[in-house]
């Protein structure tokens, strides 16, 4: 239109481009004659051709209803319907709720009341639903490398079996299930085989210290809840250590630091990884796996000299801290607990006695009733391996494991190749697999019938919750065809139980109501407390440390990835680990002193090489807190088959892929482990490590969305605000109401007026840090509930991983003592938002309940709330995120909108499970009670740290533990007002100094 | 001026009446709203008959209305519970029972053909017993109010309230093939919210014992 303005009207600007003159007269346009502008006249011609094309198209295609034939009464339409079923994660046993939609199970939830996991998940079992609808998983048996059918299959192994009769042996993980080990007994009684389970993360050293302490061959049940000082040689209880969902629900009743009732049990930490248990310990000291023995040999005669009874098993120098340890553990005999995860049983036996010497056993430790979440022996599976290498067996059944990875530093492989026919029944193609002659695909757990029994009594019952999706078996069914027994598989586990379990006339009640609450008990199974054999104490081996230059390699689980059988999941990989916050990789953890010394940062490529073993090649990682003379390496990486996830993200013109086409994602670090007299042993192999040139990126979220205060912006009373504060317990034992100091408050002024008023519910969420000890399953859990995407490698890389809650991780400290506080973060859905105040199309406004709502419909994507957020919790849609696995899309939540391209999103404080729980209060004619909506990473939550309800409620909760001494909120001082109240982290440390001011 | 843009008037002239003759027929929406589809379906089902004439309750066979999200499509065993025994029109009925009277034999089951398709997808013979020759196939009913994806629409909290089916769903009843009466659009649904709501007045009668009324106008009341 310029062109037909006089060239007096256009003004050049400073781009040198002319511009219509602001407030010139002649800008007025022409009126016509007949009163019509021009600007009327174009408009609606505009808004006729507008009407004119989209009255064309206004039909939308046709969509049909289709209602199942018969028998969904119990089941409408988009009602959920819940059934308690056991996690198939790993072998810890723990009780889910399976929320099944239309049929399909779409997210699961922690059990409440069960025996082991106490209403609490962890990521793996939160993760579970996604491997649930992997299209990778077998759809039909394989023999000989082709794909065939379970007649095919039953024959061979029929006729395999049977020709190596005698020779057969059975290689399982962990199987607790009673009915599958009655199938187990039964296959070998026919076949004459032999059964041997090993672990991966194994605890065969505890079981065989008992068997010579206390003649038991038993991992014992730890009761952390009894516990008033709890010392962790190395075992990551809150995180990968045999149960750690029960653990660490066990271990928050020992913690409870609620002024009324105060559980203020202490924890002591010595490692020498910084393991996720370890930043949350009072006090923590390092120690390099080679002394583990030596210290204990150390902290057992100064038990000993305190008992009255002095010992004199310990040869090495003096450690500071074993007097001061050894007398706080004193203290608490009969409630205190001595944990520790070395492989070797001859320090484990040094374990035994320490606790015996604290009067632990039945207190914390129970020998009655053990636990049954390990039952690997590693000589049953040294003696195997040696069989396989001599070619005396004559045919291998893999059920449920992959030894062909685990056991590589035990020359599977080469004893594999000695067998002449190996079947492995297994969900996916793995290393087992490809090196066995047939495959019987296995059932996921979520399409299974099945037992477990994690601690002796403790029944759980695993039931279907969809039918099988792609065919298969589970590992009882196949052992009882292969033993002639054809009757389907609901029909086995039934009638082990009618016969050995529920027995009498009362079964079909009784089972019935098993499989309503997910597990019963057993009764009349405890053992008597066996007597403590002190003849079996010996002074540990010395072990050496790695010569001058050489350092110790430790392979350890990773919290997300335990021994590699979740490598298949997405979230599970892109999920920030809980202390090096690094996704979609391992990588080679040094102490900041030892990367210096070899001048390496996180992320150079360093080549780690030790005698036998061929040099791995990993990313270094700069891990505070870690033991100068180890270098430390993820396991259950490097899994085959993991190279599917190169295109994982999106595609774009710059995306790079997450995984080299080919490779893997990150490298195994198998083969440093070692199988030997002492068993699997994953620690003290010695290692050079130098550095190869290269950088390998590391995406690691943890300086993501940070925002650097510089000290000539801090507050004027000079003090930084800190976004995580921790109290000495001296100082919350004395003024428990009053632990965090209030002056971080602002000022009586506001600039926005008081017009967000909340009659009805003000929706509002409290976390505690004393609880929160990082293990991330909130985050698959809102990942699970809310359709987040993944990203890929790349993408974390640019900070736009979707994920709506983070976990913040706090070091404090130096050296070997360094601690964490871990932070959860979420939209903390301010009163007065600053995100809400900028959106120029109100995409995002605060509802009447006292949400910041988030409209996708309605955000254009401007991304300025992202940039005004203080919480920096907000997520753009930068790409349509890939969802063309229509069977992956199978596990979408339905009544979650799946976001596109270009919107913003974040936390909705699960409005979904809001307006669900309103609805069902509603529906019962009940006004809304506390507790009736639980969020998803409330609920996942092993420790309860979340708490989520009606602030308005005086009586919620979530108002209580608001108004608690600890509470403070994060960037108060900015008067957002958040609608997320933090209770201060507590420890038991010297008293003392201004509360919680250290930094990030 | 007048004879530079007289061109431009005319095509715009044209494209204005166009738009108007478009906006002025009864059906002409903006996409998405949906008023007044009245598809036909797969079986010739009148409400007419059993919701007006026999005055069944809508709950009878959209059981989930008061309990679920969706109102749900009964499942073809809910119209087994009666056209297992009735099978076809009551003249047609009483005409082969008088037949069969007159000739002295039992009367023959008679399906008719509306029902057919009924019979079909439950691979049901005439005679009222399972074919096992046949397979069931579900029926593919033609959706007719459908939200889009991004709304959550819960039908219990309003049939639970107390709001007629008939005030979104529009006289059923009356409809021998059923179409959409109410727009469904965003400004519709929040005009009886508003007017529902605090602000505003409360048409919906109080029922005794209930926890108050909130209708909402928030957008995640909706939108999540």
């Amino acid at each position: 239109m310029n062109e037909r303005l006089p060239p007096s009207e256009l003004v050049p600007t400073s781009s040198g481009a002319p511009s219509r003159k602001r407030g010139s007269a002649r800008l007025v346009l022409p009126v016509e004659r007949d009163g019509t502008s021009r600007r009327t006249f174009l408009k609606r011609a505009g808004y006729g051709v507008a009407a004119a094309t989209l009255a064309g198209c206004s039909r939308a295609p046709v969509r049909h209803v289709v209602p199942r034939l018969s028998g969904t009464e119990g089941a409408p339409a988009g009602k959920p319907v819940w059934i308690a079923t056991t996690c198939g994660g790993c072998a810890a046993g723990c009780g889910v709720l399976a929320k099944c939609v239309d049929g399909r199970p779409v997210k699961l939830e922690g059990l409440p009341g069960h025996p082991v996991s106490q209403g609490g998940l962890c990521a793996v079992g939160q993760a579970q639903v996604l491997s649930l609808y992997d299209s990778h998983r077998f759809g039909a048996p394989v023999v000989a490398g082709v794909k065939s059918d379970w007649a095919t299959l039953d024959a061979t192994v029929a006729s395999k079996l049977e020709s190596a009769r005698g020779r057969v042996r059975l290689l399982t993980g962990t199987i607790s299930g009673p009915s599958t080990r009655a199938w187990i007994a039964e296959f070998c009684s026919k076949f004459d085989a032999k059964h041997v389970e090993y672990d991966a993360l194994s605890a065969s050293a505890i079981a065989a210290a008992h068997s010579r302490t206390h003649e038991v061959r038993a991992v014992p049940g730890y009761r952390f809840d009894r516990a008033r000082v709890v010392a962790s040689f190395g075992a990551d209880f809150l995180g990968t250590w045999i149960s750690p969902v029960q653990f660490a629900a066990d271990w928050r009743k020992a913690r409870t630091f609620e002024a009324a009732r105060p559980a203020v049990a202490k924890h002591w930490q010595i490692e020498a990884r910084t393991s996720m248990t370890g930043l949350r310990a009072d006090r923590r000291e390092g120690l390099a796996p080679w002394e583990t023995g030596d210290a204990l040999a150390e902290l057992c005669d100064a038990l000993a000299t305190r008992r009255g009874t002095p010992s004199r098993l310990a040869t090495g120098s003096s450690r500071a801290w074993i007097a001061e340890l050894a007398g706080e553990l004193w203290e608490a005999r009969g409630a205190a607990l001595v944990v520790c995860d070395d492989a070797d049983p001859a320090v484990q036996i040094l374990v035994n006695q320490a606790n015996e010497h604290l009067a632990s056993y039945g207190a914390t430790v129970d020998l009655t009733a053990p636990c049954r979440a390990r039952l690997g022996d590693d000589a049953e599976l040294r003696t195997l391996l040696s069989d396989m290498a001599a070619g005396t067996v004559g045919a291998l059944v893999v059920v449920g494991c992959n030894p062909a990875y685990d056991l590589v530093a035990a020359n599977f492989g080469a004893a594999a190749a000695n067998v002449p026919f190996i079947v492995a029944v297994a969900p996916m193609a793995d290393e087992t697999t490809a090196a066995a002659h047939a495959v019987a695909p296995q059932l996921h757990a979520l399409e299974s019938w099945d037992d477990a029994e994690p601690t002796t009594g403790t029944l759980c019952l695993t039931q279907p919750a969809i039918a099988p999706l792609r065919g298969g078996r589970t590992a009882r069914e196949c052992l009882a065809r292969w033993c002639g027994d054809a009757r389907p598989d609901a029909e086995l586990l039934r009638d082990h139980w009618k016969t050995a379990i529920l027995v009498g006339p009362g079964f079909e009640p009784a089972f019935d109501r098993a499989l309503e609450t997910g597990w019963t008990n057993r009764w009349g199974v405890r053992t008597t407390k066996p007597r403590f054999v002190a003849a079996a104490v010996a002074a540990p081996l010395h072990r050496s440390e790695p010569e001058a230059g050489a350092l110790a390699v430790v392979v350890y689980p990773k919290v997300a990835m335990l021994d590699g059988s979740q490598a298949h999941n997405a979230w599970l990989h892109e999920l920030p680990d809980p202390v090096t916050k690094t996704t979609w990789d391992n990588y080679a953890c040094l102490s900041p002193a030892t990367a210096a010394r070899l001048g390496v940062t996180t992320g150079d490529v360093v080549r780690v090489t030790s005698a036998g073993v061929g040099p791995v090649e990993l990313p270094a990682h700069v891990q505070p807190g870690q033991h100068d003379g180890i270098v430390a390496i993820a396991q259950g990486y490097g899994r085959r088959g993991t190279d599917r996830f190169a295109f994982v993200g999106p595609q774009w013109l710059e995306s790079k892929p997450t995984v080299d086409v080919g490779g893997a994602v990150g490298k195994s670090a198998a083969a440093f482990q070692v199988l030997d007299e002492r068993g699997l042993v994953s620690s003290g192999r010695t290692a050079t490590v130098a550095p190869i040139g290269g950088r390998h990126p590391l995406a690691c979220t943890q300086d993501h969305h940070s925002l650097h205060v510089p000290e000539h912006l801090a507050p004027p009373d000079g003090k930084v605000r800190h976004a995580v504060r921790t109290v000495a317990l001296a100082d919350w034992r004395k003024d428990p109401a009053h632990a965090v100091p209030r002056h971080h408050e602002p000022a009586d002024v506001d600039l926005w007026p008081a017009d967000h008023e909340t009659k009805g519910h003000r929706w509002g969420m409290v976390i505690d840090l004393a609880q929160c000890n990082g293990c991330s399953a909130c985050v698959v859990a809102c990942q699970a509930e809310n359709n987040i995407p993944v990203v890929g490698k790349d993408e974390v890389l640019r900070h736009r991983e979707m994920q709506w809650l983070r976990i913040d991780r706090y070091y404090e400290g130096e050296g070997g003592s360094v601690s964490a506080s871990q932070q959860p973060m979420t939209c903390q859905h301010c009163a007065n938002a600053p995100c809400e105040t900028v959106c120029p199309v109100l995409a995002t406004v605060h509802s009447s309940e006292g949400l910041n709502q988030q409209v996708y419909n309605r955000c254009v994507g401007t991304r300025y709330c992202a940039n005004n957020c203080p919480y920096k919790v907000r997520r753009f849609n930068w790409f349509d995120y890939p969802r063309d696995d229509a069977f992956q899309n199978l596990g979408l939540n339905p009544i979650v909108t799946v976001r596109t391209r270009g919107v913003m999103e974040k936390c909705s404080l699960c409005v979904q499970r809001i307006q669900d729980g309103k609805a069902e209060a509603k529906r019962r004619g009940l006004p809304y009670a506390d507790g009736d909506v639980t969020t998803a990473c409330q609920q996942s939550c092993p420790v309860r740290a979340i708490t989520f309800g009606d602030l308005n409620d005086a009586k919620s909760e979530v108002s209580g533990r608001a108004a608690d001494g600890r509470a403070y909120q994060v960037l108060a001082e900015l008067n957002v007002k958040p609608g997320v109240s933090y209770l201060a982290d507590v420890r038991d440390r010297p008293a003392g100094g201004e509360a919680g001011d250290h930094g990030g | 001026m007048l004879m530079r843009s007289g061109p431009i008037a005319l095509g715009g002239a044209v494209l204005v009446l166009g738009g108007a003759a478009v906006l002025g027929e009864a059906n002409a929406h903006l996409p998405g709203n949906q008023q007044g589809y009245q598809p036909d379906q797969p079986i010739r089902y009148s409400h007419r008959m059993h919701a007006g004439e026999m005055q069944m309750d809508c709950r009878y066979c959209h059981f989930a209305a008061e309990t679920g999200r969706h109102a749900g499509v009964p499942p073809a065993q809910v119209c087994m519970n009666c056209h297992g025994q009735v099978t076809a029109g009551a003249d047609v009925l009483l005409a082969e029972r008088k037949a069969a009277l007159d000739e002295k034999r039992d009367p023959r089951r008679i399906v008719s053909d509306r029902l057919r398709p009924l019979y079909d997808a439950l691979a049901i013979g005439d005679d009222g017993k399972p074919d096992s020759s046949r397979t069931p196939r579900p029926i593919a009913w033609v959706r007719i109010h459908d939200l889009p994806d991004f709304v959550a629409f819960d039908h219990s909290v309003h049939v639970t309230r107390g709001v007629a089916c008939q005030a979104c769903h529009g006289p059923v009843e009356a409809m021998e093939q059923v179409r959409q009466e109410a727009p469904l659009t965003m400004g519709w649904c929040v005009e009886c919210h508003r007017a529902n709501g605090r602000e505003g007045g409360v048409a919906i009668p109080p029922v005794a014992a209930r926890a108050p009324d909130h209708v909402s106008v928030d957008c995640a009341a909706c939108h999540y």
